[in-house]
C-alpha cells in the first residue's frame, strides 16, 4: 500500500504507541509518522553532522535511510515500544553512516537510490561481491531495474508483496482481488519468470549501447 | 537454468517450501555448484527488487515528511517572530517611559522671587505686610499694592520682579512676561528672568527650546531644570 500523506497535520499524540503505529503505517498513514519526524529529525541530523562530520545533505539521506527502517521495524513488529525515541533513531542514522562508509570504501559512491539501498543492505552483511565487482553489480542493478518497469502493475506488485513485504499468499490474494492463494502462486510463478527471462533479454540493452 | 529449478528457486526464495522441500533444496545446494551460483544471482535480484522498494518508499516518504519538515519550519519562524515582537515591545515598555508633561513641570517650577530681606539686600519700599502676602502666594492681595509701589518707583527692578511672580502665579502669563522682559539688562536680575521668561512662556503656550538650550547649557542656576525642560518640549 503506498504511504499517503493523511491525518492530523498538528495533533499531538503524546501517547502513540508502538501498536498505533503499526495500525497506522499499514493502513497507509503517516500522521503518527510525522510525529516521530518531529520528535528527532532535527536532533539526528545536527547529531549525525556534529559527531560524523557529514554534510547537511548526507545527514538528511542518512536520517531517511534510518526513517525507513524505523518504518519496517514497526510494520515487522520488531519495535514494539516507543520509547527514548531520540536515542532509537540516531542509533540507526549511526549505524547507517557506519555500513554506508564500509560499502562506499568497498565499492564507489552510489549513483542513484537503488544503488544506495542496495549497497547499504550489502554493507549490513557479508557481501559475496568483491570491490573490482562494483561495476558489473551496478550493471546488473540497472537491468534487474529496468526489466521491473516493462513488468506489468499487476506483476511488479505482486512481486513486491511476496519478495519486500513477504506477505501470507491468503492476504496476498485478499488485497489483490485473486480467487485464493493457489492463484497468487501460479500468477506469482509467470511474473518471476517473465521478470527473469526480460533481465537476460536482449530487449533491454547492454549499458552504453542503447 | 531449466525451468523447473527457476520455479523451485522461486519457491524456496519466497518461503512457498515445507520443510523436507527446504532441506531437499539445501542439500543440492552442498553439492550442486551451479546451482548453488543460480541461487545467488536469483538473490541478488531479489535483493534488488529490495532496493529498488526502498528506493520508493524512501522517495515517498521523504515527499511527505518533508511537508511537517516544511510545518515545522513555519512554526519555528513563527515562534521566532513572536518572540522578536515580544523582545522588542518588552524593550520599547522598558526605555521608552512616558514624557512628563511639560506644562506641569514649569507650573511647578513656578516659585516666589525671595524678597530683599530674605536676600540681604535692603528693600525698603515694600511694606511688611505686602512682604508677606506676597511670600505666602496672596498675589490678588498683594498684586495691588505692588502695581502702586511700580508706579511711585519705575525704576525698582525687585518690584517688577514681584509683580511679575503674581502676575504668573495669576495666569496672567502676557503682563508676567511684559514685566521680566524689562529685567532681561539688569545684572543682578538677568537670570532670574531668563528663567521666569521661559516658564511663562511655556505656561502660555509656547515652545522656548532654543532659550531653554542657552540655559541649559549655560553655568546658569537652573540648567539642570531647563535642560529637563528643554527635553519634555513636545
Amino acid at each position: 500500500m503506498g504511504i499517503r500523506s493523511t491525518g492530523p497535520a498538528a495533533d499531538p499524540m503524546p501517547n502513540l504507541t508502538a501498536q498505533a503505529l503499526r495500525e497506522q503505517l499499514s493502513q497507509g498513514h503517516t500522521h503518527g509518522l510525522r510525529q516521530v519526524f518531529e520528535e528527532t529529525h532535527r536532533y539526528c541530523v545536527r547529531t549525525l553532522m556534529h559527531k560524523t562530520g557529514c554534510d547537511a545533505s548526507d545527514a538528511e539521506d542518512l536520517y531517511m535511510d534510518a526513517v525507513l527502517i524505523f518504518r519496517e521495524n514497526i510494520l515487522s513488529g520488531r519495535l514494539a515500544q516507543l520509547s527514548n525515541l531520540r536515542s532509537y533513531m540516531y542509533g540507526i542514522c549511526w549505524n547507517l553512516w557506519r555500513d554506508l562508509n564500509r560499502s562506499r570504501s568497498r565499492w564507489e559512491r552510489e549513483q542513484n537510490e537503488i544503488e544506495r539501498q542496495f549497497w547499504l543492505a550489502a554493507g549490513k552483511s557479508e557481501t559475496p561481491f568483491e570491490p573490482e565487482d562494483a561495476d558489473l553489480v551496478r550493471e546488473r542493478i540497472r537491468r534487474v531495474t529496468e526489466a521491473l518497469g516493462r513488468l506489468g502493475q499487476t506483476c511488479r506488485e505482486l512481486l513486491n508483496y511476496v519478495y519486500v513485504e513477504q506477505l501470507p499468499q491468503q492476504e496476498i490474494a485478499a488485497r489483490m482481488g485473486f480467487a485464493n492463494a493457489n492463484v497468487v502462486k501460479v500468477t506469482r510463478h509467470r511474473c518471476y519468470q517473465q521478470w527473469m527471462k526480460l533481465i537476460d533479454s536482449p530487449e533491454i540493452p547492454a549499458h552504453g549501447t542503447s | 537454468m531449466e525451468p523447473r529449478d527457476l520455479e523451485l528457486l522461486s519457491e524456496y526464495l519466497a518461503g512457498g517450501l515445507d520443510a523436507a522441500e527446504v532441506r531437499a533444496v539445501e542439500e543440492r545446494l552442498r553439492g550442486d555448484a551451479a546451482f548453488a551460483a543460480a541461487l545467488a544471482a536469483q538473490q541478488e535480484r531479489i535483493a534488488i527488487l529490495q532496493a529498488a522498494a526502498r528506493a520508493g518508499t524512501k522517495s515517498e516518504l521523504r515527499a511527505v515528511l518533508r511537508e511537517a519538515d516544511a510545518r515545522q519550519a513555519r512554526v519555528r519562524v513563527l515562534w521566532a517572530g513572536a518572540a522578536a515582537l515580544a523582545a522588542v515591545l518588552l524593550v520599547l515598555l522598558l526605555i521608552r517611559q512616558p514624557k512628563p508633561d511639560v506644562r506641569q513641570l514649569a507650573l511647578a517650577a513656578v516659585e516666589p522671587y525671595p524678597i530683599g530681606q530674605i536676600r540681604g539686600v535692603a528693600d525698603a519700599r515694600l511694606p511688611d505686610s505686602v512682604a508677606a502676602a506676597y511670600q505666602a502666594g496672596r498675589c490678588a492681595e498683594a498684586q495691588p499694592a505692588l502695581q502702586a509701589l511700580i508706579a511711585r518707583h519705575p525704576e525698582d527692578p525687585l518690584l517688577r520682579m514681584y509683580a511679575a511672580d503674581c502676575f504668573t502665579q495669576t495666569g496672567q502669563y502676557a503682563e508676567a512676561l511684559r514685566l521680566l522682559r524689562s529685567l532681561q539688562q539688569d545684572p543682578l536680575l538677568a537670570d532670574a528672568a531668563g528663567w521666569r521668561i521661559a516658564l511663562n512662556e511655556i505656561l502660555a503656550g509656547g515652545s522656548p527650546r532654543a532659550l531653554l538650550d542657552s540655559l541649559a547649557r549655560s553655568p546658569h542656576y537652573k540648567a539642570r531644570e531647563a535642560a529637563r525642560l528643554r527635553d519634555a518640549l513636545p
